[in-house]
């Protein structure tokens, strides 16, 4: 137990919904299992990632062990204190940001937001203005941190957000999305930041559903699926799960149903996950795997496209990621409930 | 000794923290001092207004016989002033746990290591000290043209006994906030203690005019206490030592509320973490 930062042995939430059905019908009570007896062990040190699609499970996870629930089934430990019976100490363990842009006092500025919870995390006033300083110079705010955050944008909110989480300097780091609407730029920051504070020894688990963020950032991956952990291990462990095979990767306007179709019906193709960004142009991204060498298959695939007048605008062949091995393992998509997917 | 002064330290901390941010909103949204300043005046001319258009020119004369002072304006003055001052606690205590929910700050607050009883119960200080300093400054020129001679150290003893009869209201409002965790709608049940609080206290009536079962009931409210003890140290004189008894019961009540309204709150804090509902808004 001592090496590890985070320990959960089956660790289960069940939620109770009422689905509303019209004005004077009285509606059913629905049983959702939003984390299924998970089981993970976290080293000290180490960035672990909770990766899933939206609903997976992933922030009622870190709800759990950051005690805001309680869970139904299942234990789990964090810095080697109990989730129900210390989480006082728990509390004290950790520093956690939630929501990227939610959660702030709007009329206060992020000086002074950071200044309350360093009050609330009892940090003495002098010790919490060097504090403040230090981390407004690291989360590069300092020049907007009299501003009220009501002026702030979404990234400035993510990033006091994070400069919170940091306030009581807890060796574990529990982030969730810390990415989610920010841009390009900021987002880099955010992730060069991550890997320092990991560099520095704090252990941080995050949630994400950006590939290439956990490929990049994390040490060990759980893939969760509707509250089950179906994989977990290193990134290029979870990409060994996934047979050797092509993935063409096509960027496209015009996307249509009938193609998508046509595609699953072929031979050569294992699967098709279709993630559309703009359902005005149907534009997007296709993803298929492929059962066969690409040099054999990729003529045919353009000459589909050309048939179905799918305007390409990039293509490229890569081997299996993070998204590959959630596909194979889940039969579903990745963007299933944000976008139309299809499997085959 | 070092822990308990650590603790009171860090329990300081954090009233200091909440304070401050509530200071800090108060002057961000300043109309609220115009609410303050106006409300004792309006509300007392909207009684003498209704007084007058009930019984006419004998309006002030039955009204004095009721009350038993001659000082109408002055009685109907102090009574607005402690019903804008309690409706005000009841109102921004009641909805205090939910308004931190909507901001998605309930959670923040509740994984920090603060006590939880001593970060909510905080809220009392900033609104008490605000409303009742605020209301003291609107008074007083009423308070000298309604009164020749007005001595100061009373004025004091009265807020004092006012912030004391704030305490119950702070309860009853915290057990709204602590049942808002699970139920969501503060504002229906404070709109109904804010009605019965209003047409029960005496604010600008005596008691004495409801049917006695009613003046047992609103006996039983600490806005009622509360309006006498001020009404009969201002306008009677009565020093305020002379009405141990009913100070007695104020901090009786101060204590039955809060205790009560904690408890709810440690109850209602478990249902919600079972049930997920801190984040919900």
């Amino acid at each position: 137990m001592r090496d590890y930062a985070i320990v959960t042995k089956d660790l289960t939430k069940v939620f109770i919904t009422k689905e509303r059905k019209g004005f004077l019908k009285r509606g059913t009570k629905k049983r959702i299992i939003a984390v299924d007896h998970v089981n993970f062990k976290v080293r000290n040190g180490e960035i672990f990632g909770l990766l899933g699609p939206n609903g997976a499970g992933k922030t009622t996870t870190i709800k759990l062990l950051a005690t805001l629930l309680i869970p139904d089934d299942g234990e789990a430990w964090v810095n080697g204190y109990h989730i129900v019976q210390e989480a006082d100490k728990v509390r004290e363990s950790i520093g956690v940001s939630l929501y990227s842009d939610r959660g702030l006092y709007w009329k206060l500025t992020g000086r002074e937001n950071l200044r309350y919870f360093a009050f609330l995390y009892h940090l003495p006033p002098k010790v919490a203005e060097r504090r403040i300083e230090d981390l407004l110079e690291i989360v590069d705010l300092k020049g907007d941190a009299d501003k009220l955050v009501e002026e702030y944008s979404t990234g400035m909110k993510a990033k006091l957000n994070l400069a919170r989480a940091l306030l009581n300097d807890a060796p574990i780091l529990m982030l969730d999305e810390p990415t989610l609407g920010l841009d390009p730029y900021s987002a880099r920051r955010v992730r060069e930041l991550i890997l320092k504070l990991r560099d520095e020894g704090k252990t941080i688990l995050l949630t994400t559903h950006n590939m290439e963020e956990a490929d990049n950032l994390c040490d060990k991956i759980a893939i969760i699926n509707k509250g089950k952990i179906v994989a977990l291990g290193t990134p290029e462990d979870l990409k060994r799960m996934v047979e050797r095979q092509d993935i063409v990767v096509i960027e496209a306007v015009n996307i249509n149903e009938t193609l998508i179709k046509i595609l699953r019906s072929k031979d050569y193709v294992s699967y098709v996950s279709e993630n559309i960004k703009d359902p005005l142009s149907m534009s997007g991204t296709l993803r298929i795997g492929l059962n066969e060498n690409s040099r054999e298959a990729l003529p045919n695939l353009l000459a589909l496209m050309a048939k179905y007048k799918i305007k390409v605008q990039y293509i490229k062949v890569t081997g299996p990621s993070l998204e590959d091995v959630f596909i194979t393992l889940t039969k579903r998509g990745f963007y299933e409930e944000d976008q139309r997917t299809s499997t085959k | 000794m070092r822990r308990i002064k650590e603790l009171v330290l860090n329990n300081f901390l954090v009233v200091r923290a909440v304070f401050m941010r509530e200071i800090l909103y108060w002057i961000r949204y300043p109309m609220w001092f115009l609410t303050f300043f106006s409300f004792p005046y309006l509300v007392s001319g909207l009684f003498y207004s209704i007084g007058y258009a009930l019984s006419g020119e004998n309006a002030t004369k039955y009204f004095s016989e009721r009350a038993g002072t001659t000082n109408v304006f002055l009685y109907q003055l102090v009574g607005s002033a402690i019903f804008i001052i309690s409706i005000l606690m009841i109102e921004e205590v009641g909805y205090s746990i939910r308004a931190e929910q909507l901001r998605g700050t309930l959670e923040y607050n509740y994984i920090a290591k603060a006590n939880k009883i001593v970060l909510w119960g905080s809220v009392v200080l900033p609104h008490g000290l605000v409303s009742l300093s605020t209301l003291a400054i609107s008074l007083i020129p009423a308070l000298y043209i309604g009164l020749k001679s007005i001595n100061p150290l009373d004025l004091i003893l009265g807020i004092l006994v006012l912030f004391i009869g704030l305490l119950p209201l702070f309860g009853i409002g915290f057990i709204v906030a602590a049942l808002t965790m699970r139920f969501k709608e503060p504002w229906a049940v404070t709109n109904i203690i804010k009605a019965f609080l209003s047409a029960f206290s005496g604010f600008n009536y005596p008691i004495t005019i409801l049917p006695l079962w009613l003046q047992y009931v609103s006996n039983m409210l600490p806005t009622t206490i509360v309006t006498n003890i001020i009404r009969e140290a201002i306008l009677f004189n009565r020093k305020l030592y002379t009405m141990n008894y009913q100070l007695g019961l104020l901090i009786f009540m101060s204590t039955i509320y809060s205790i009560t309204a904690f408890t709810v709150y440690k109850k209602w804090e478990m249902e919600a973490r079972k049930r997920g509902e801190l984040s919900k808004y």
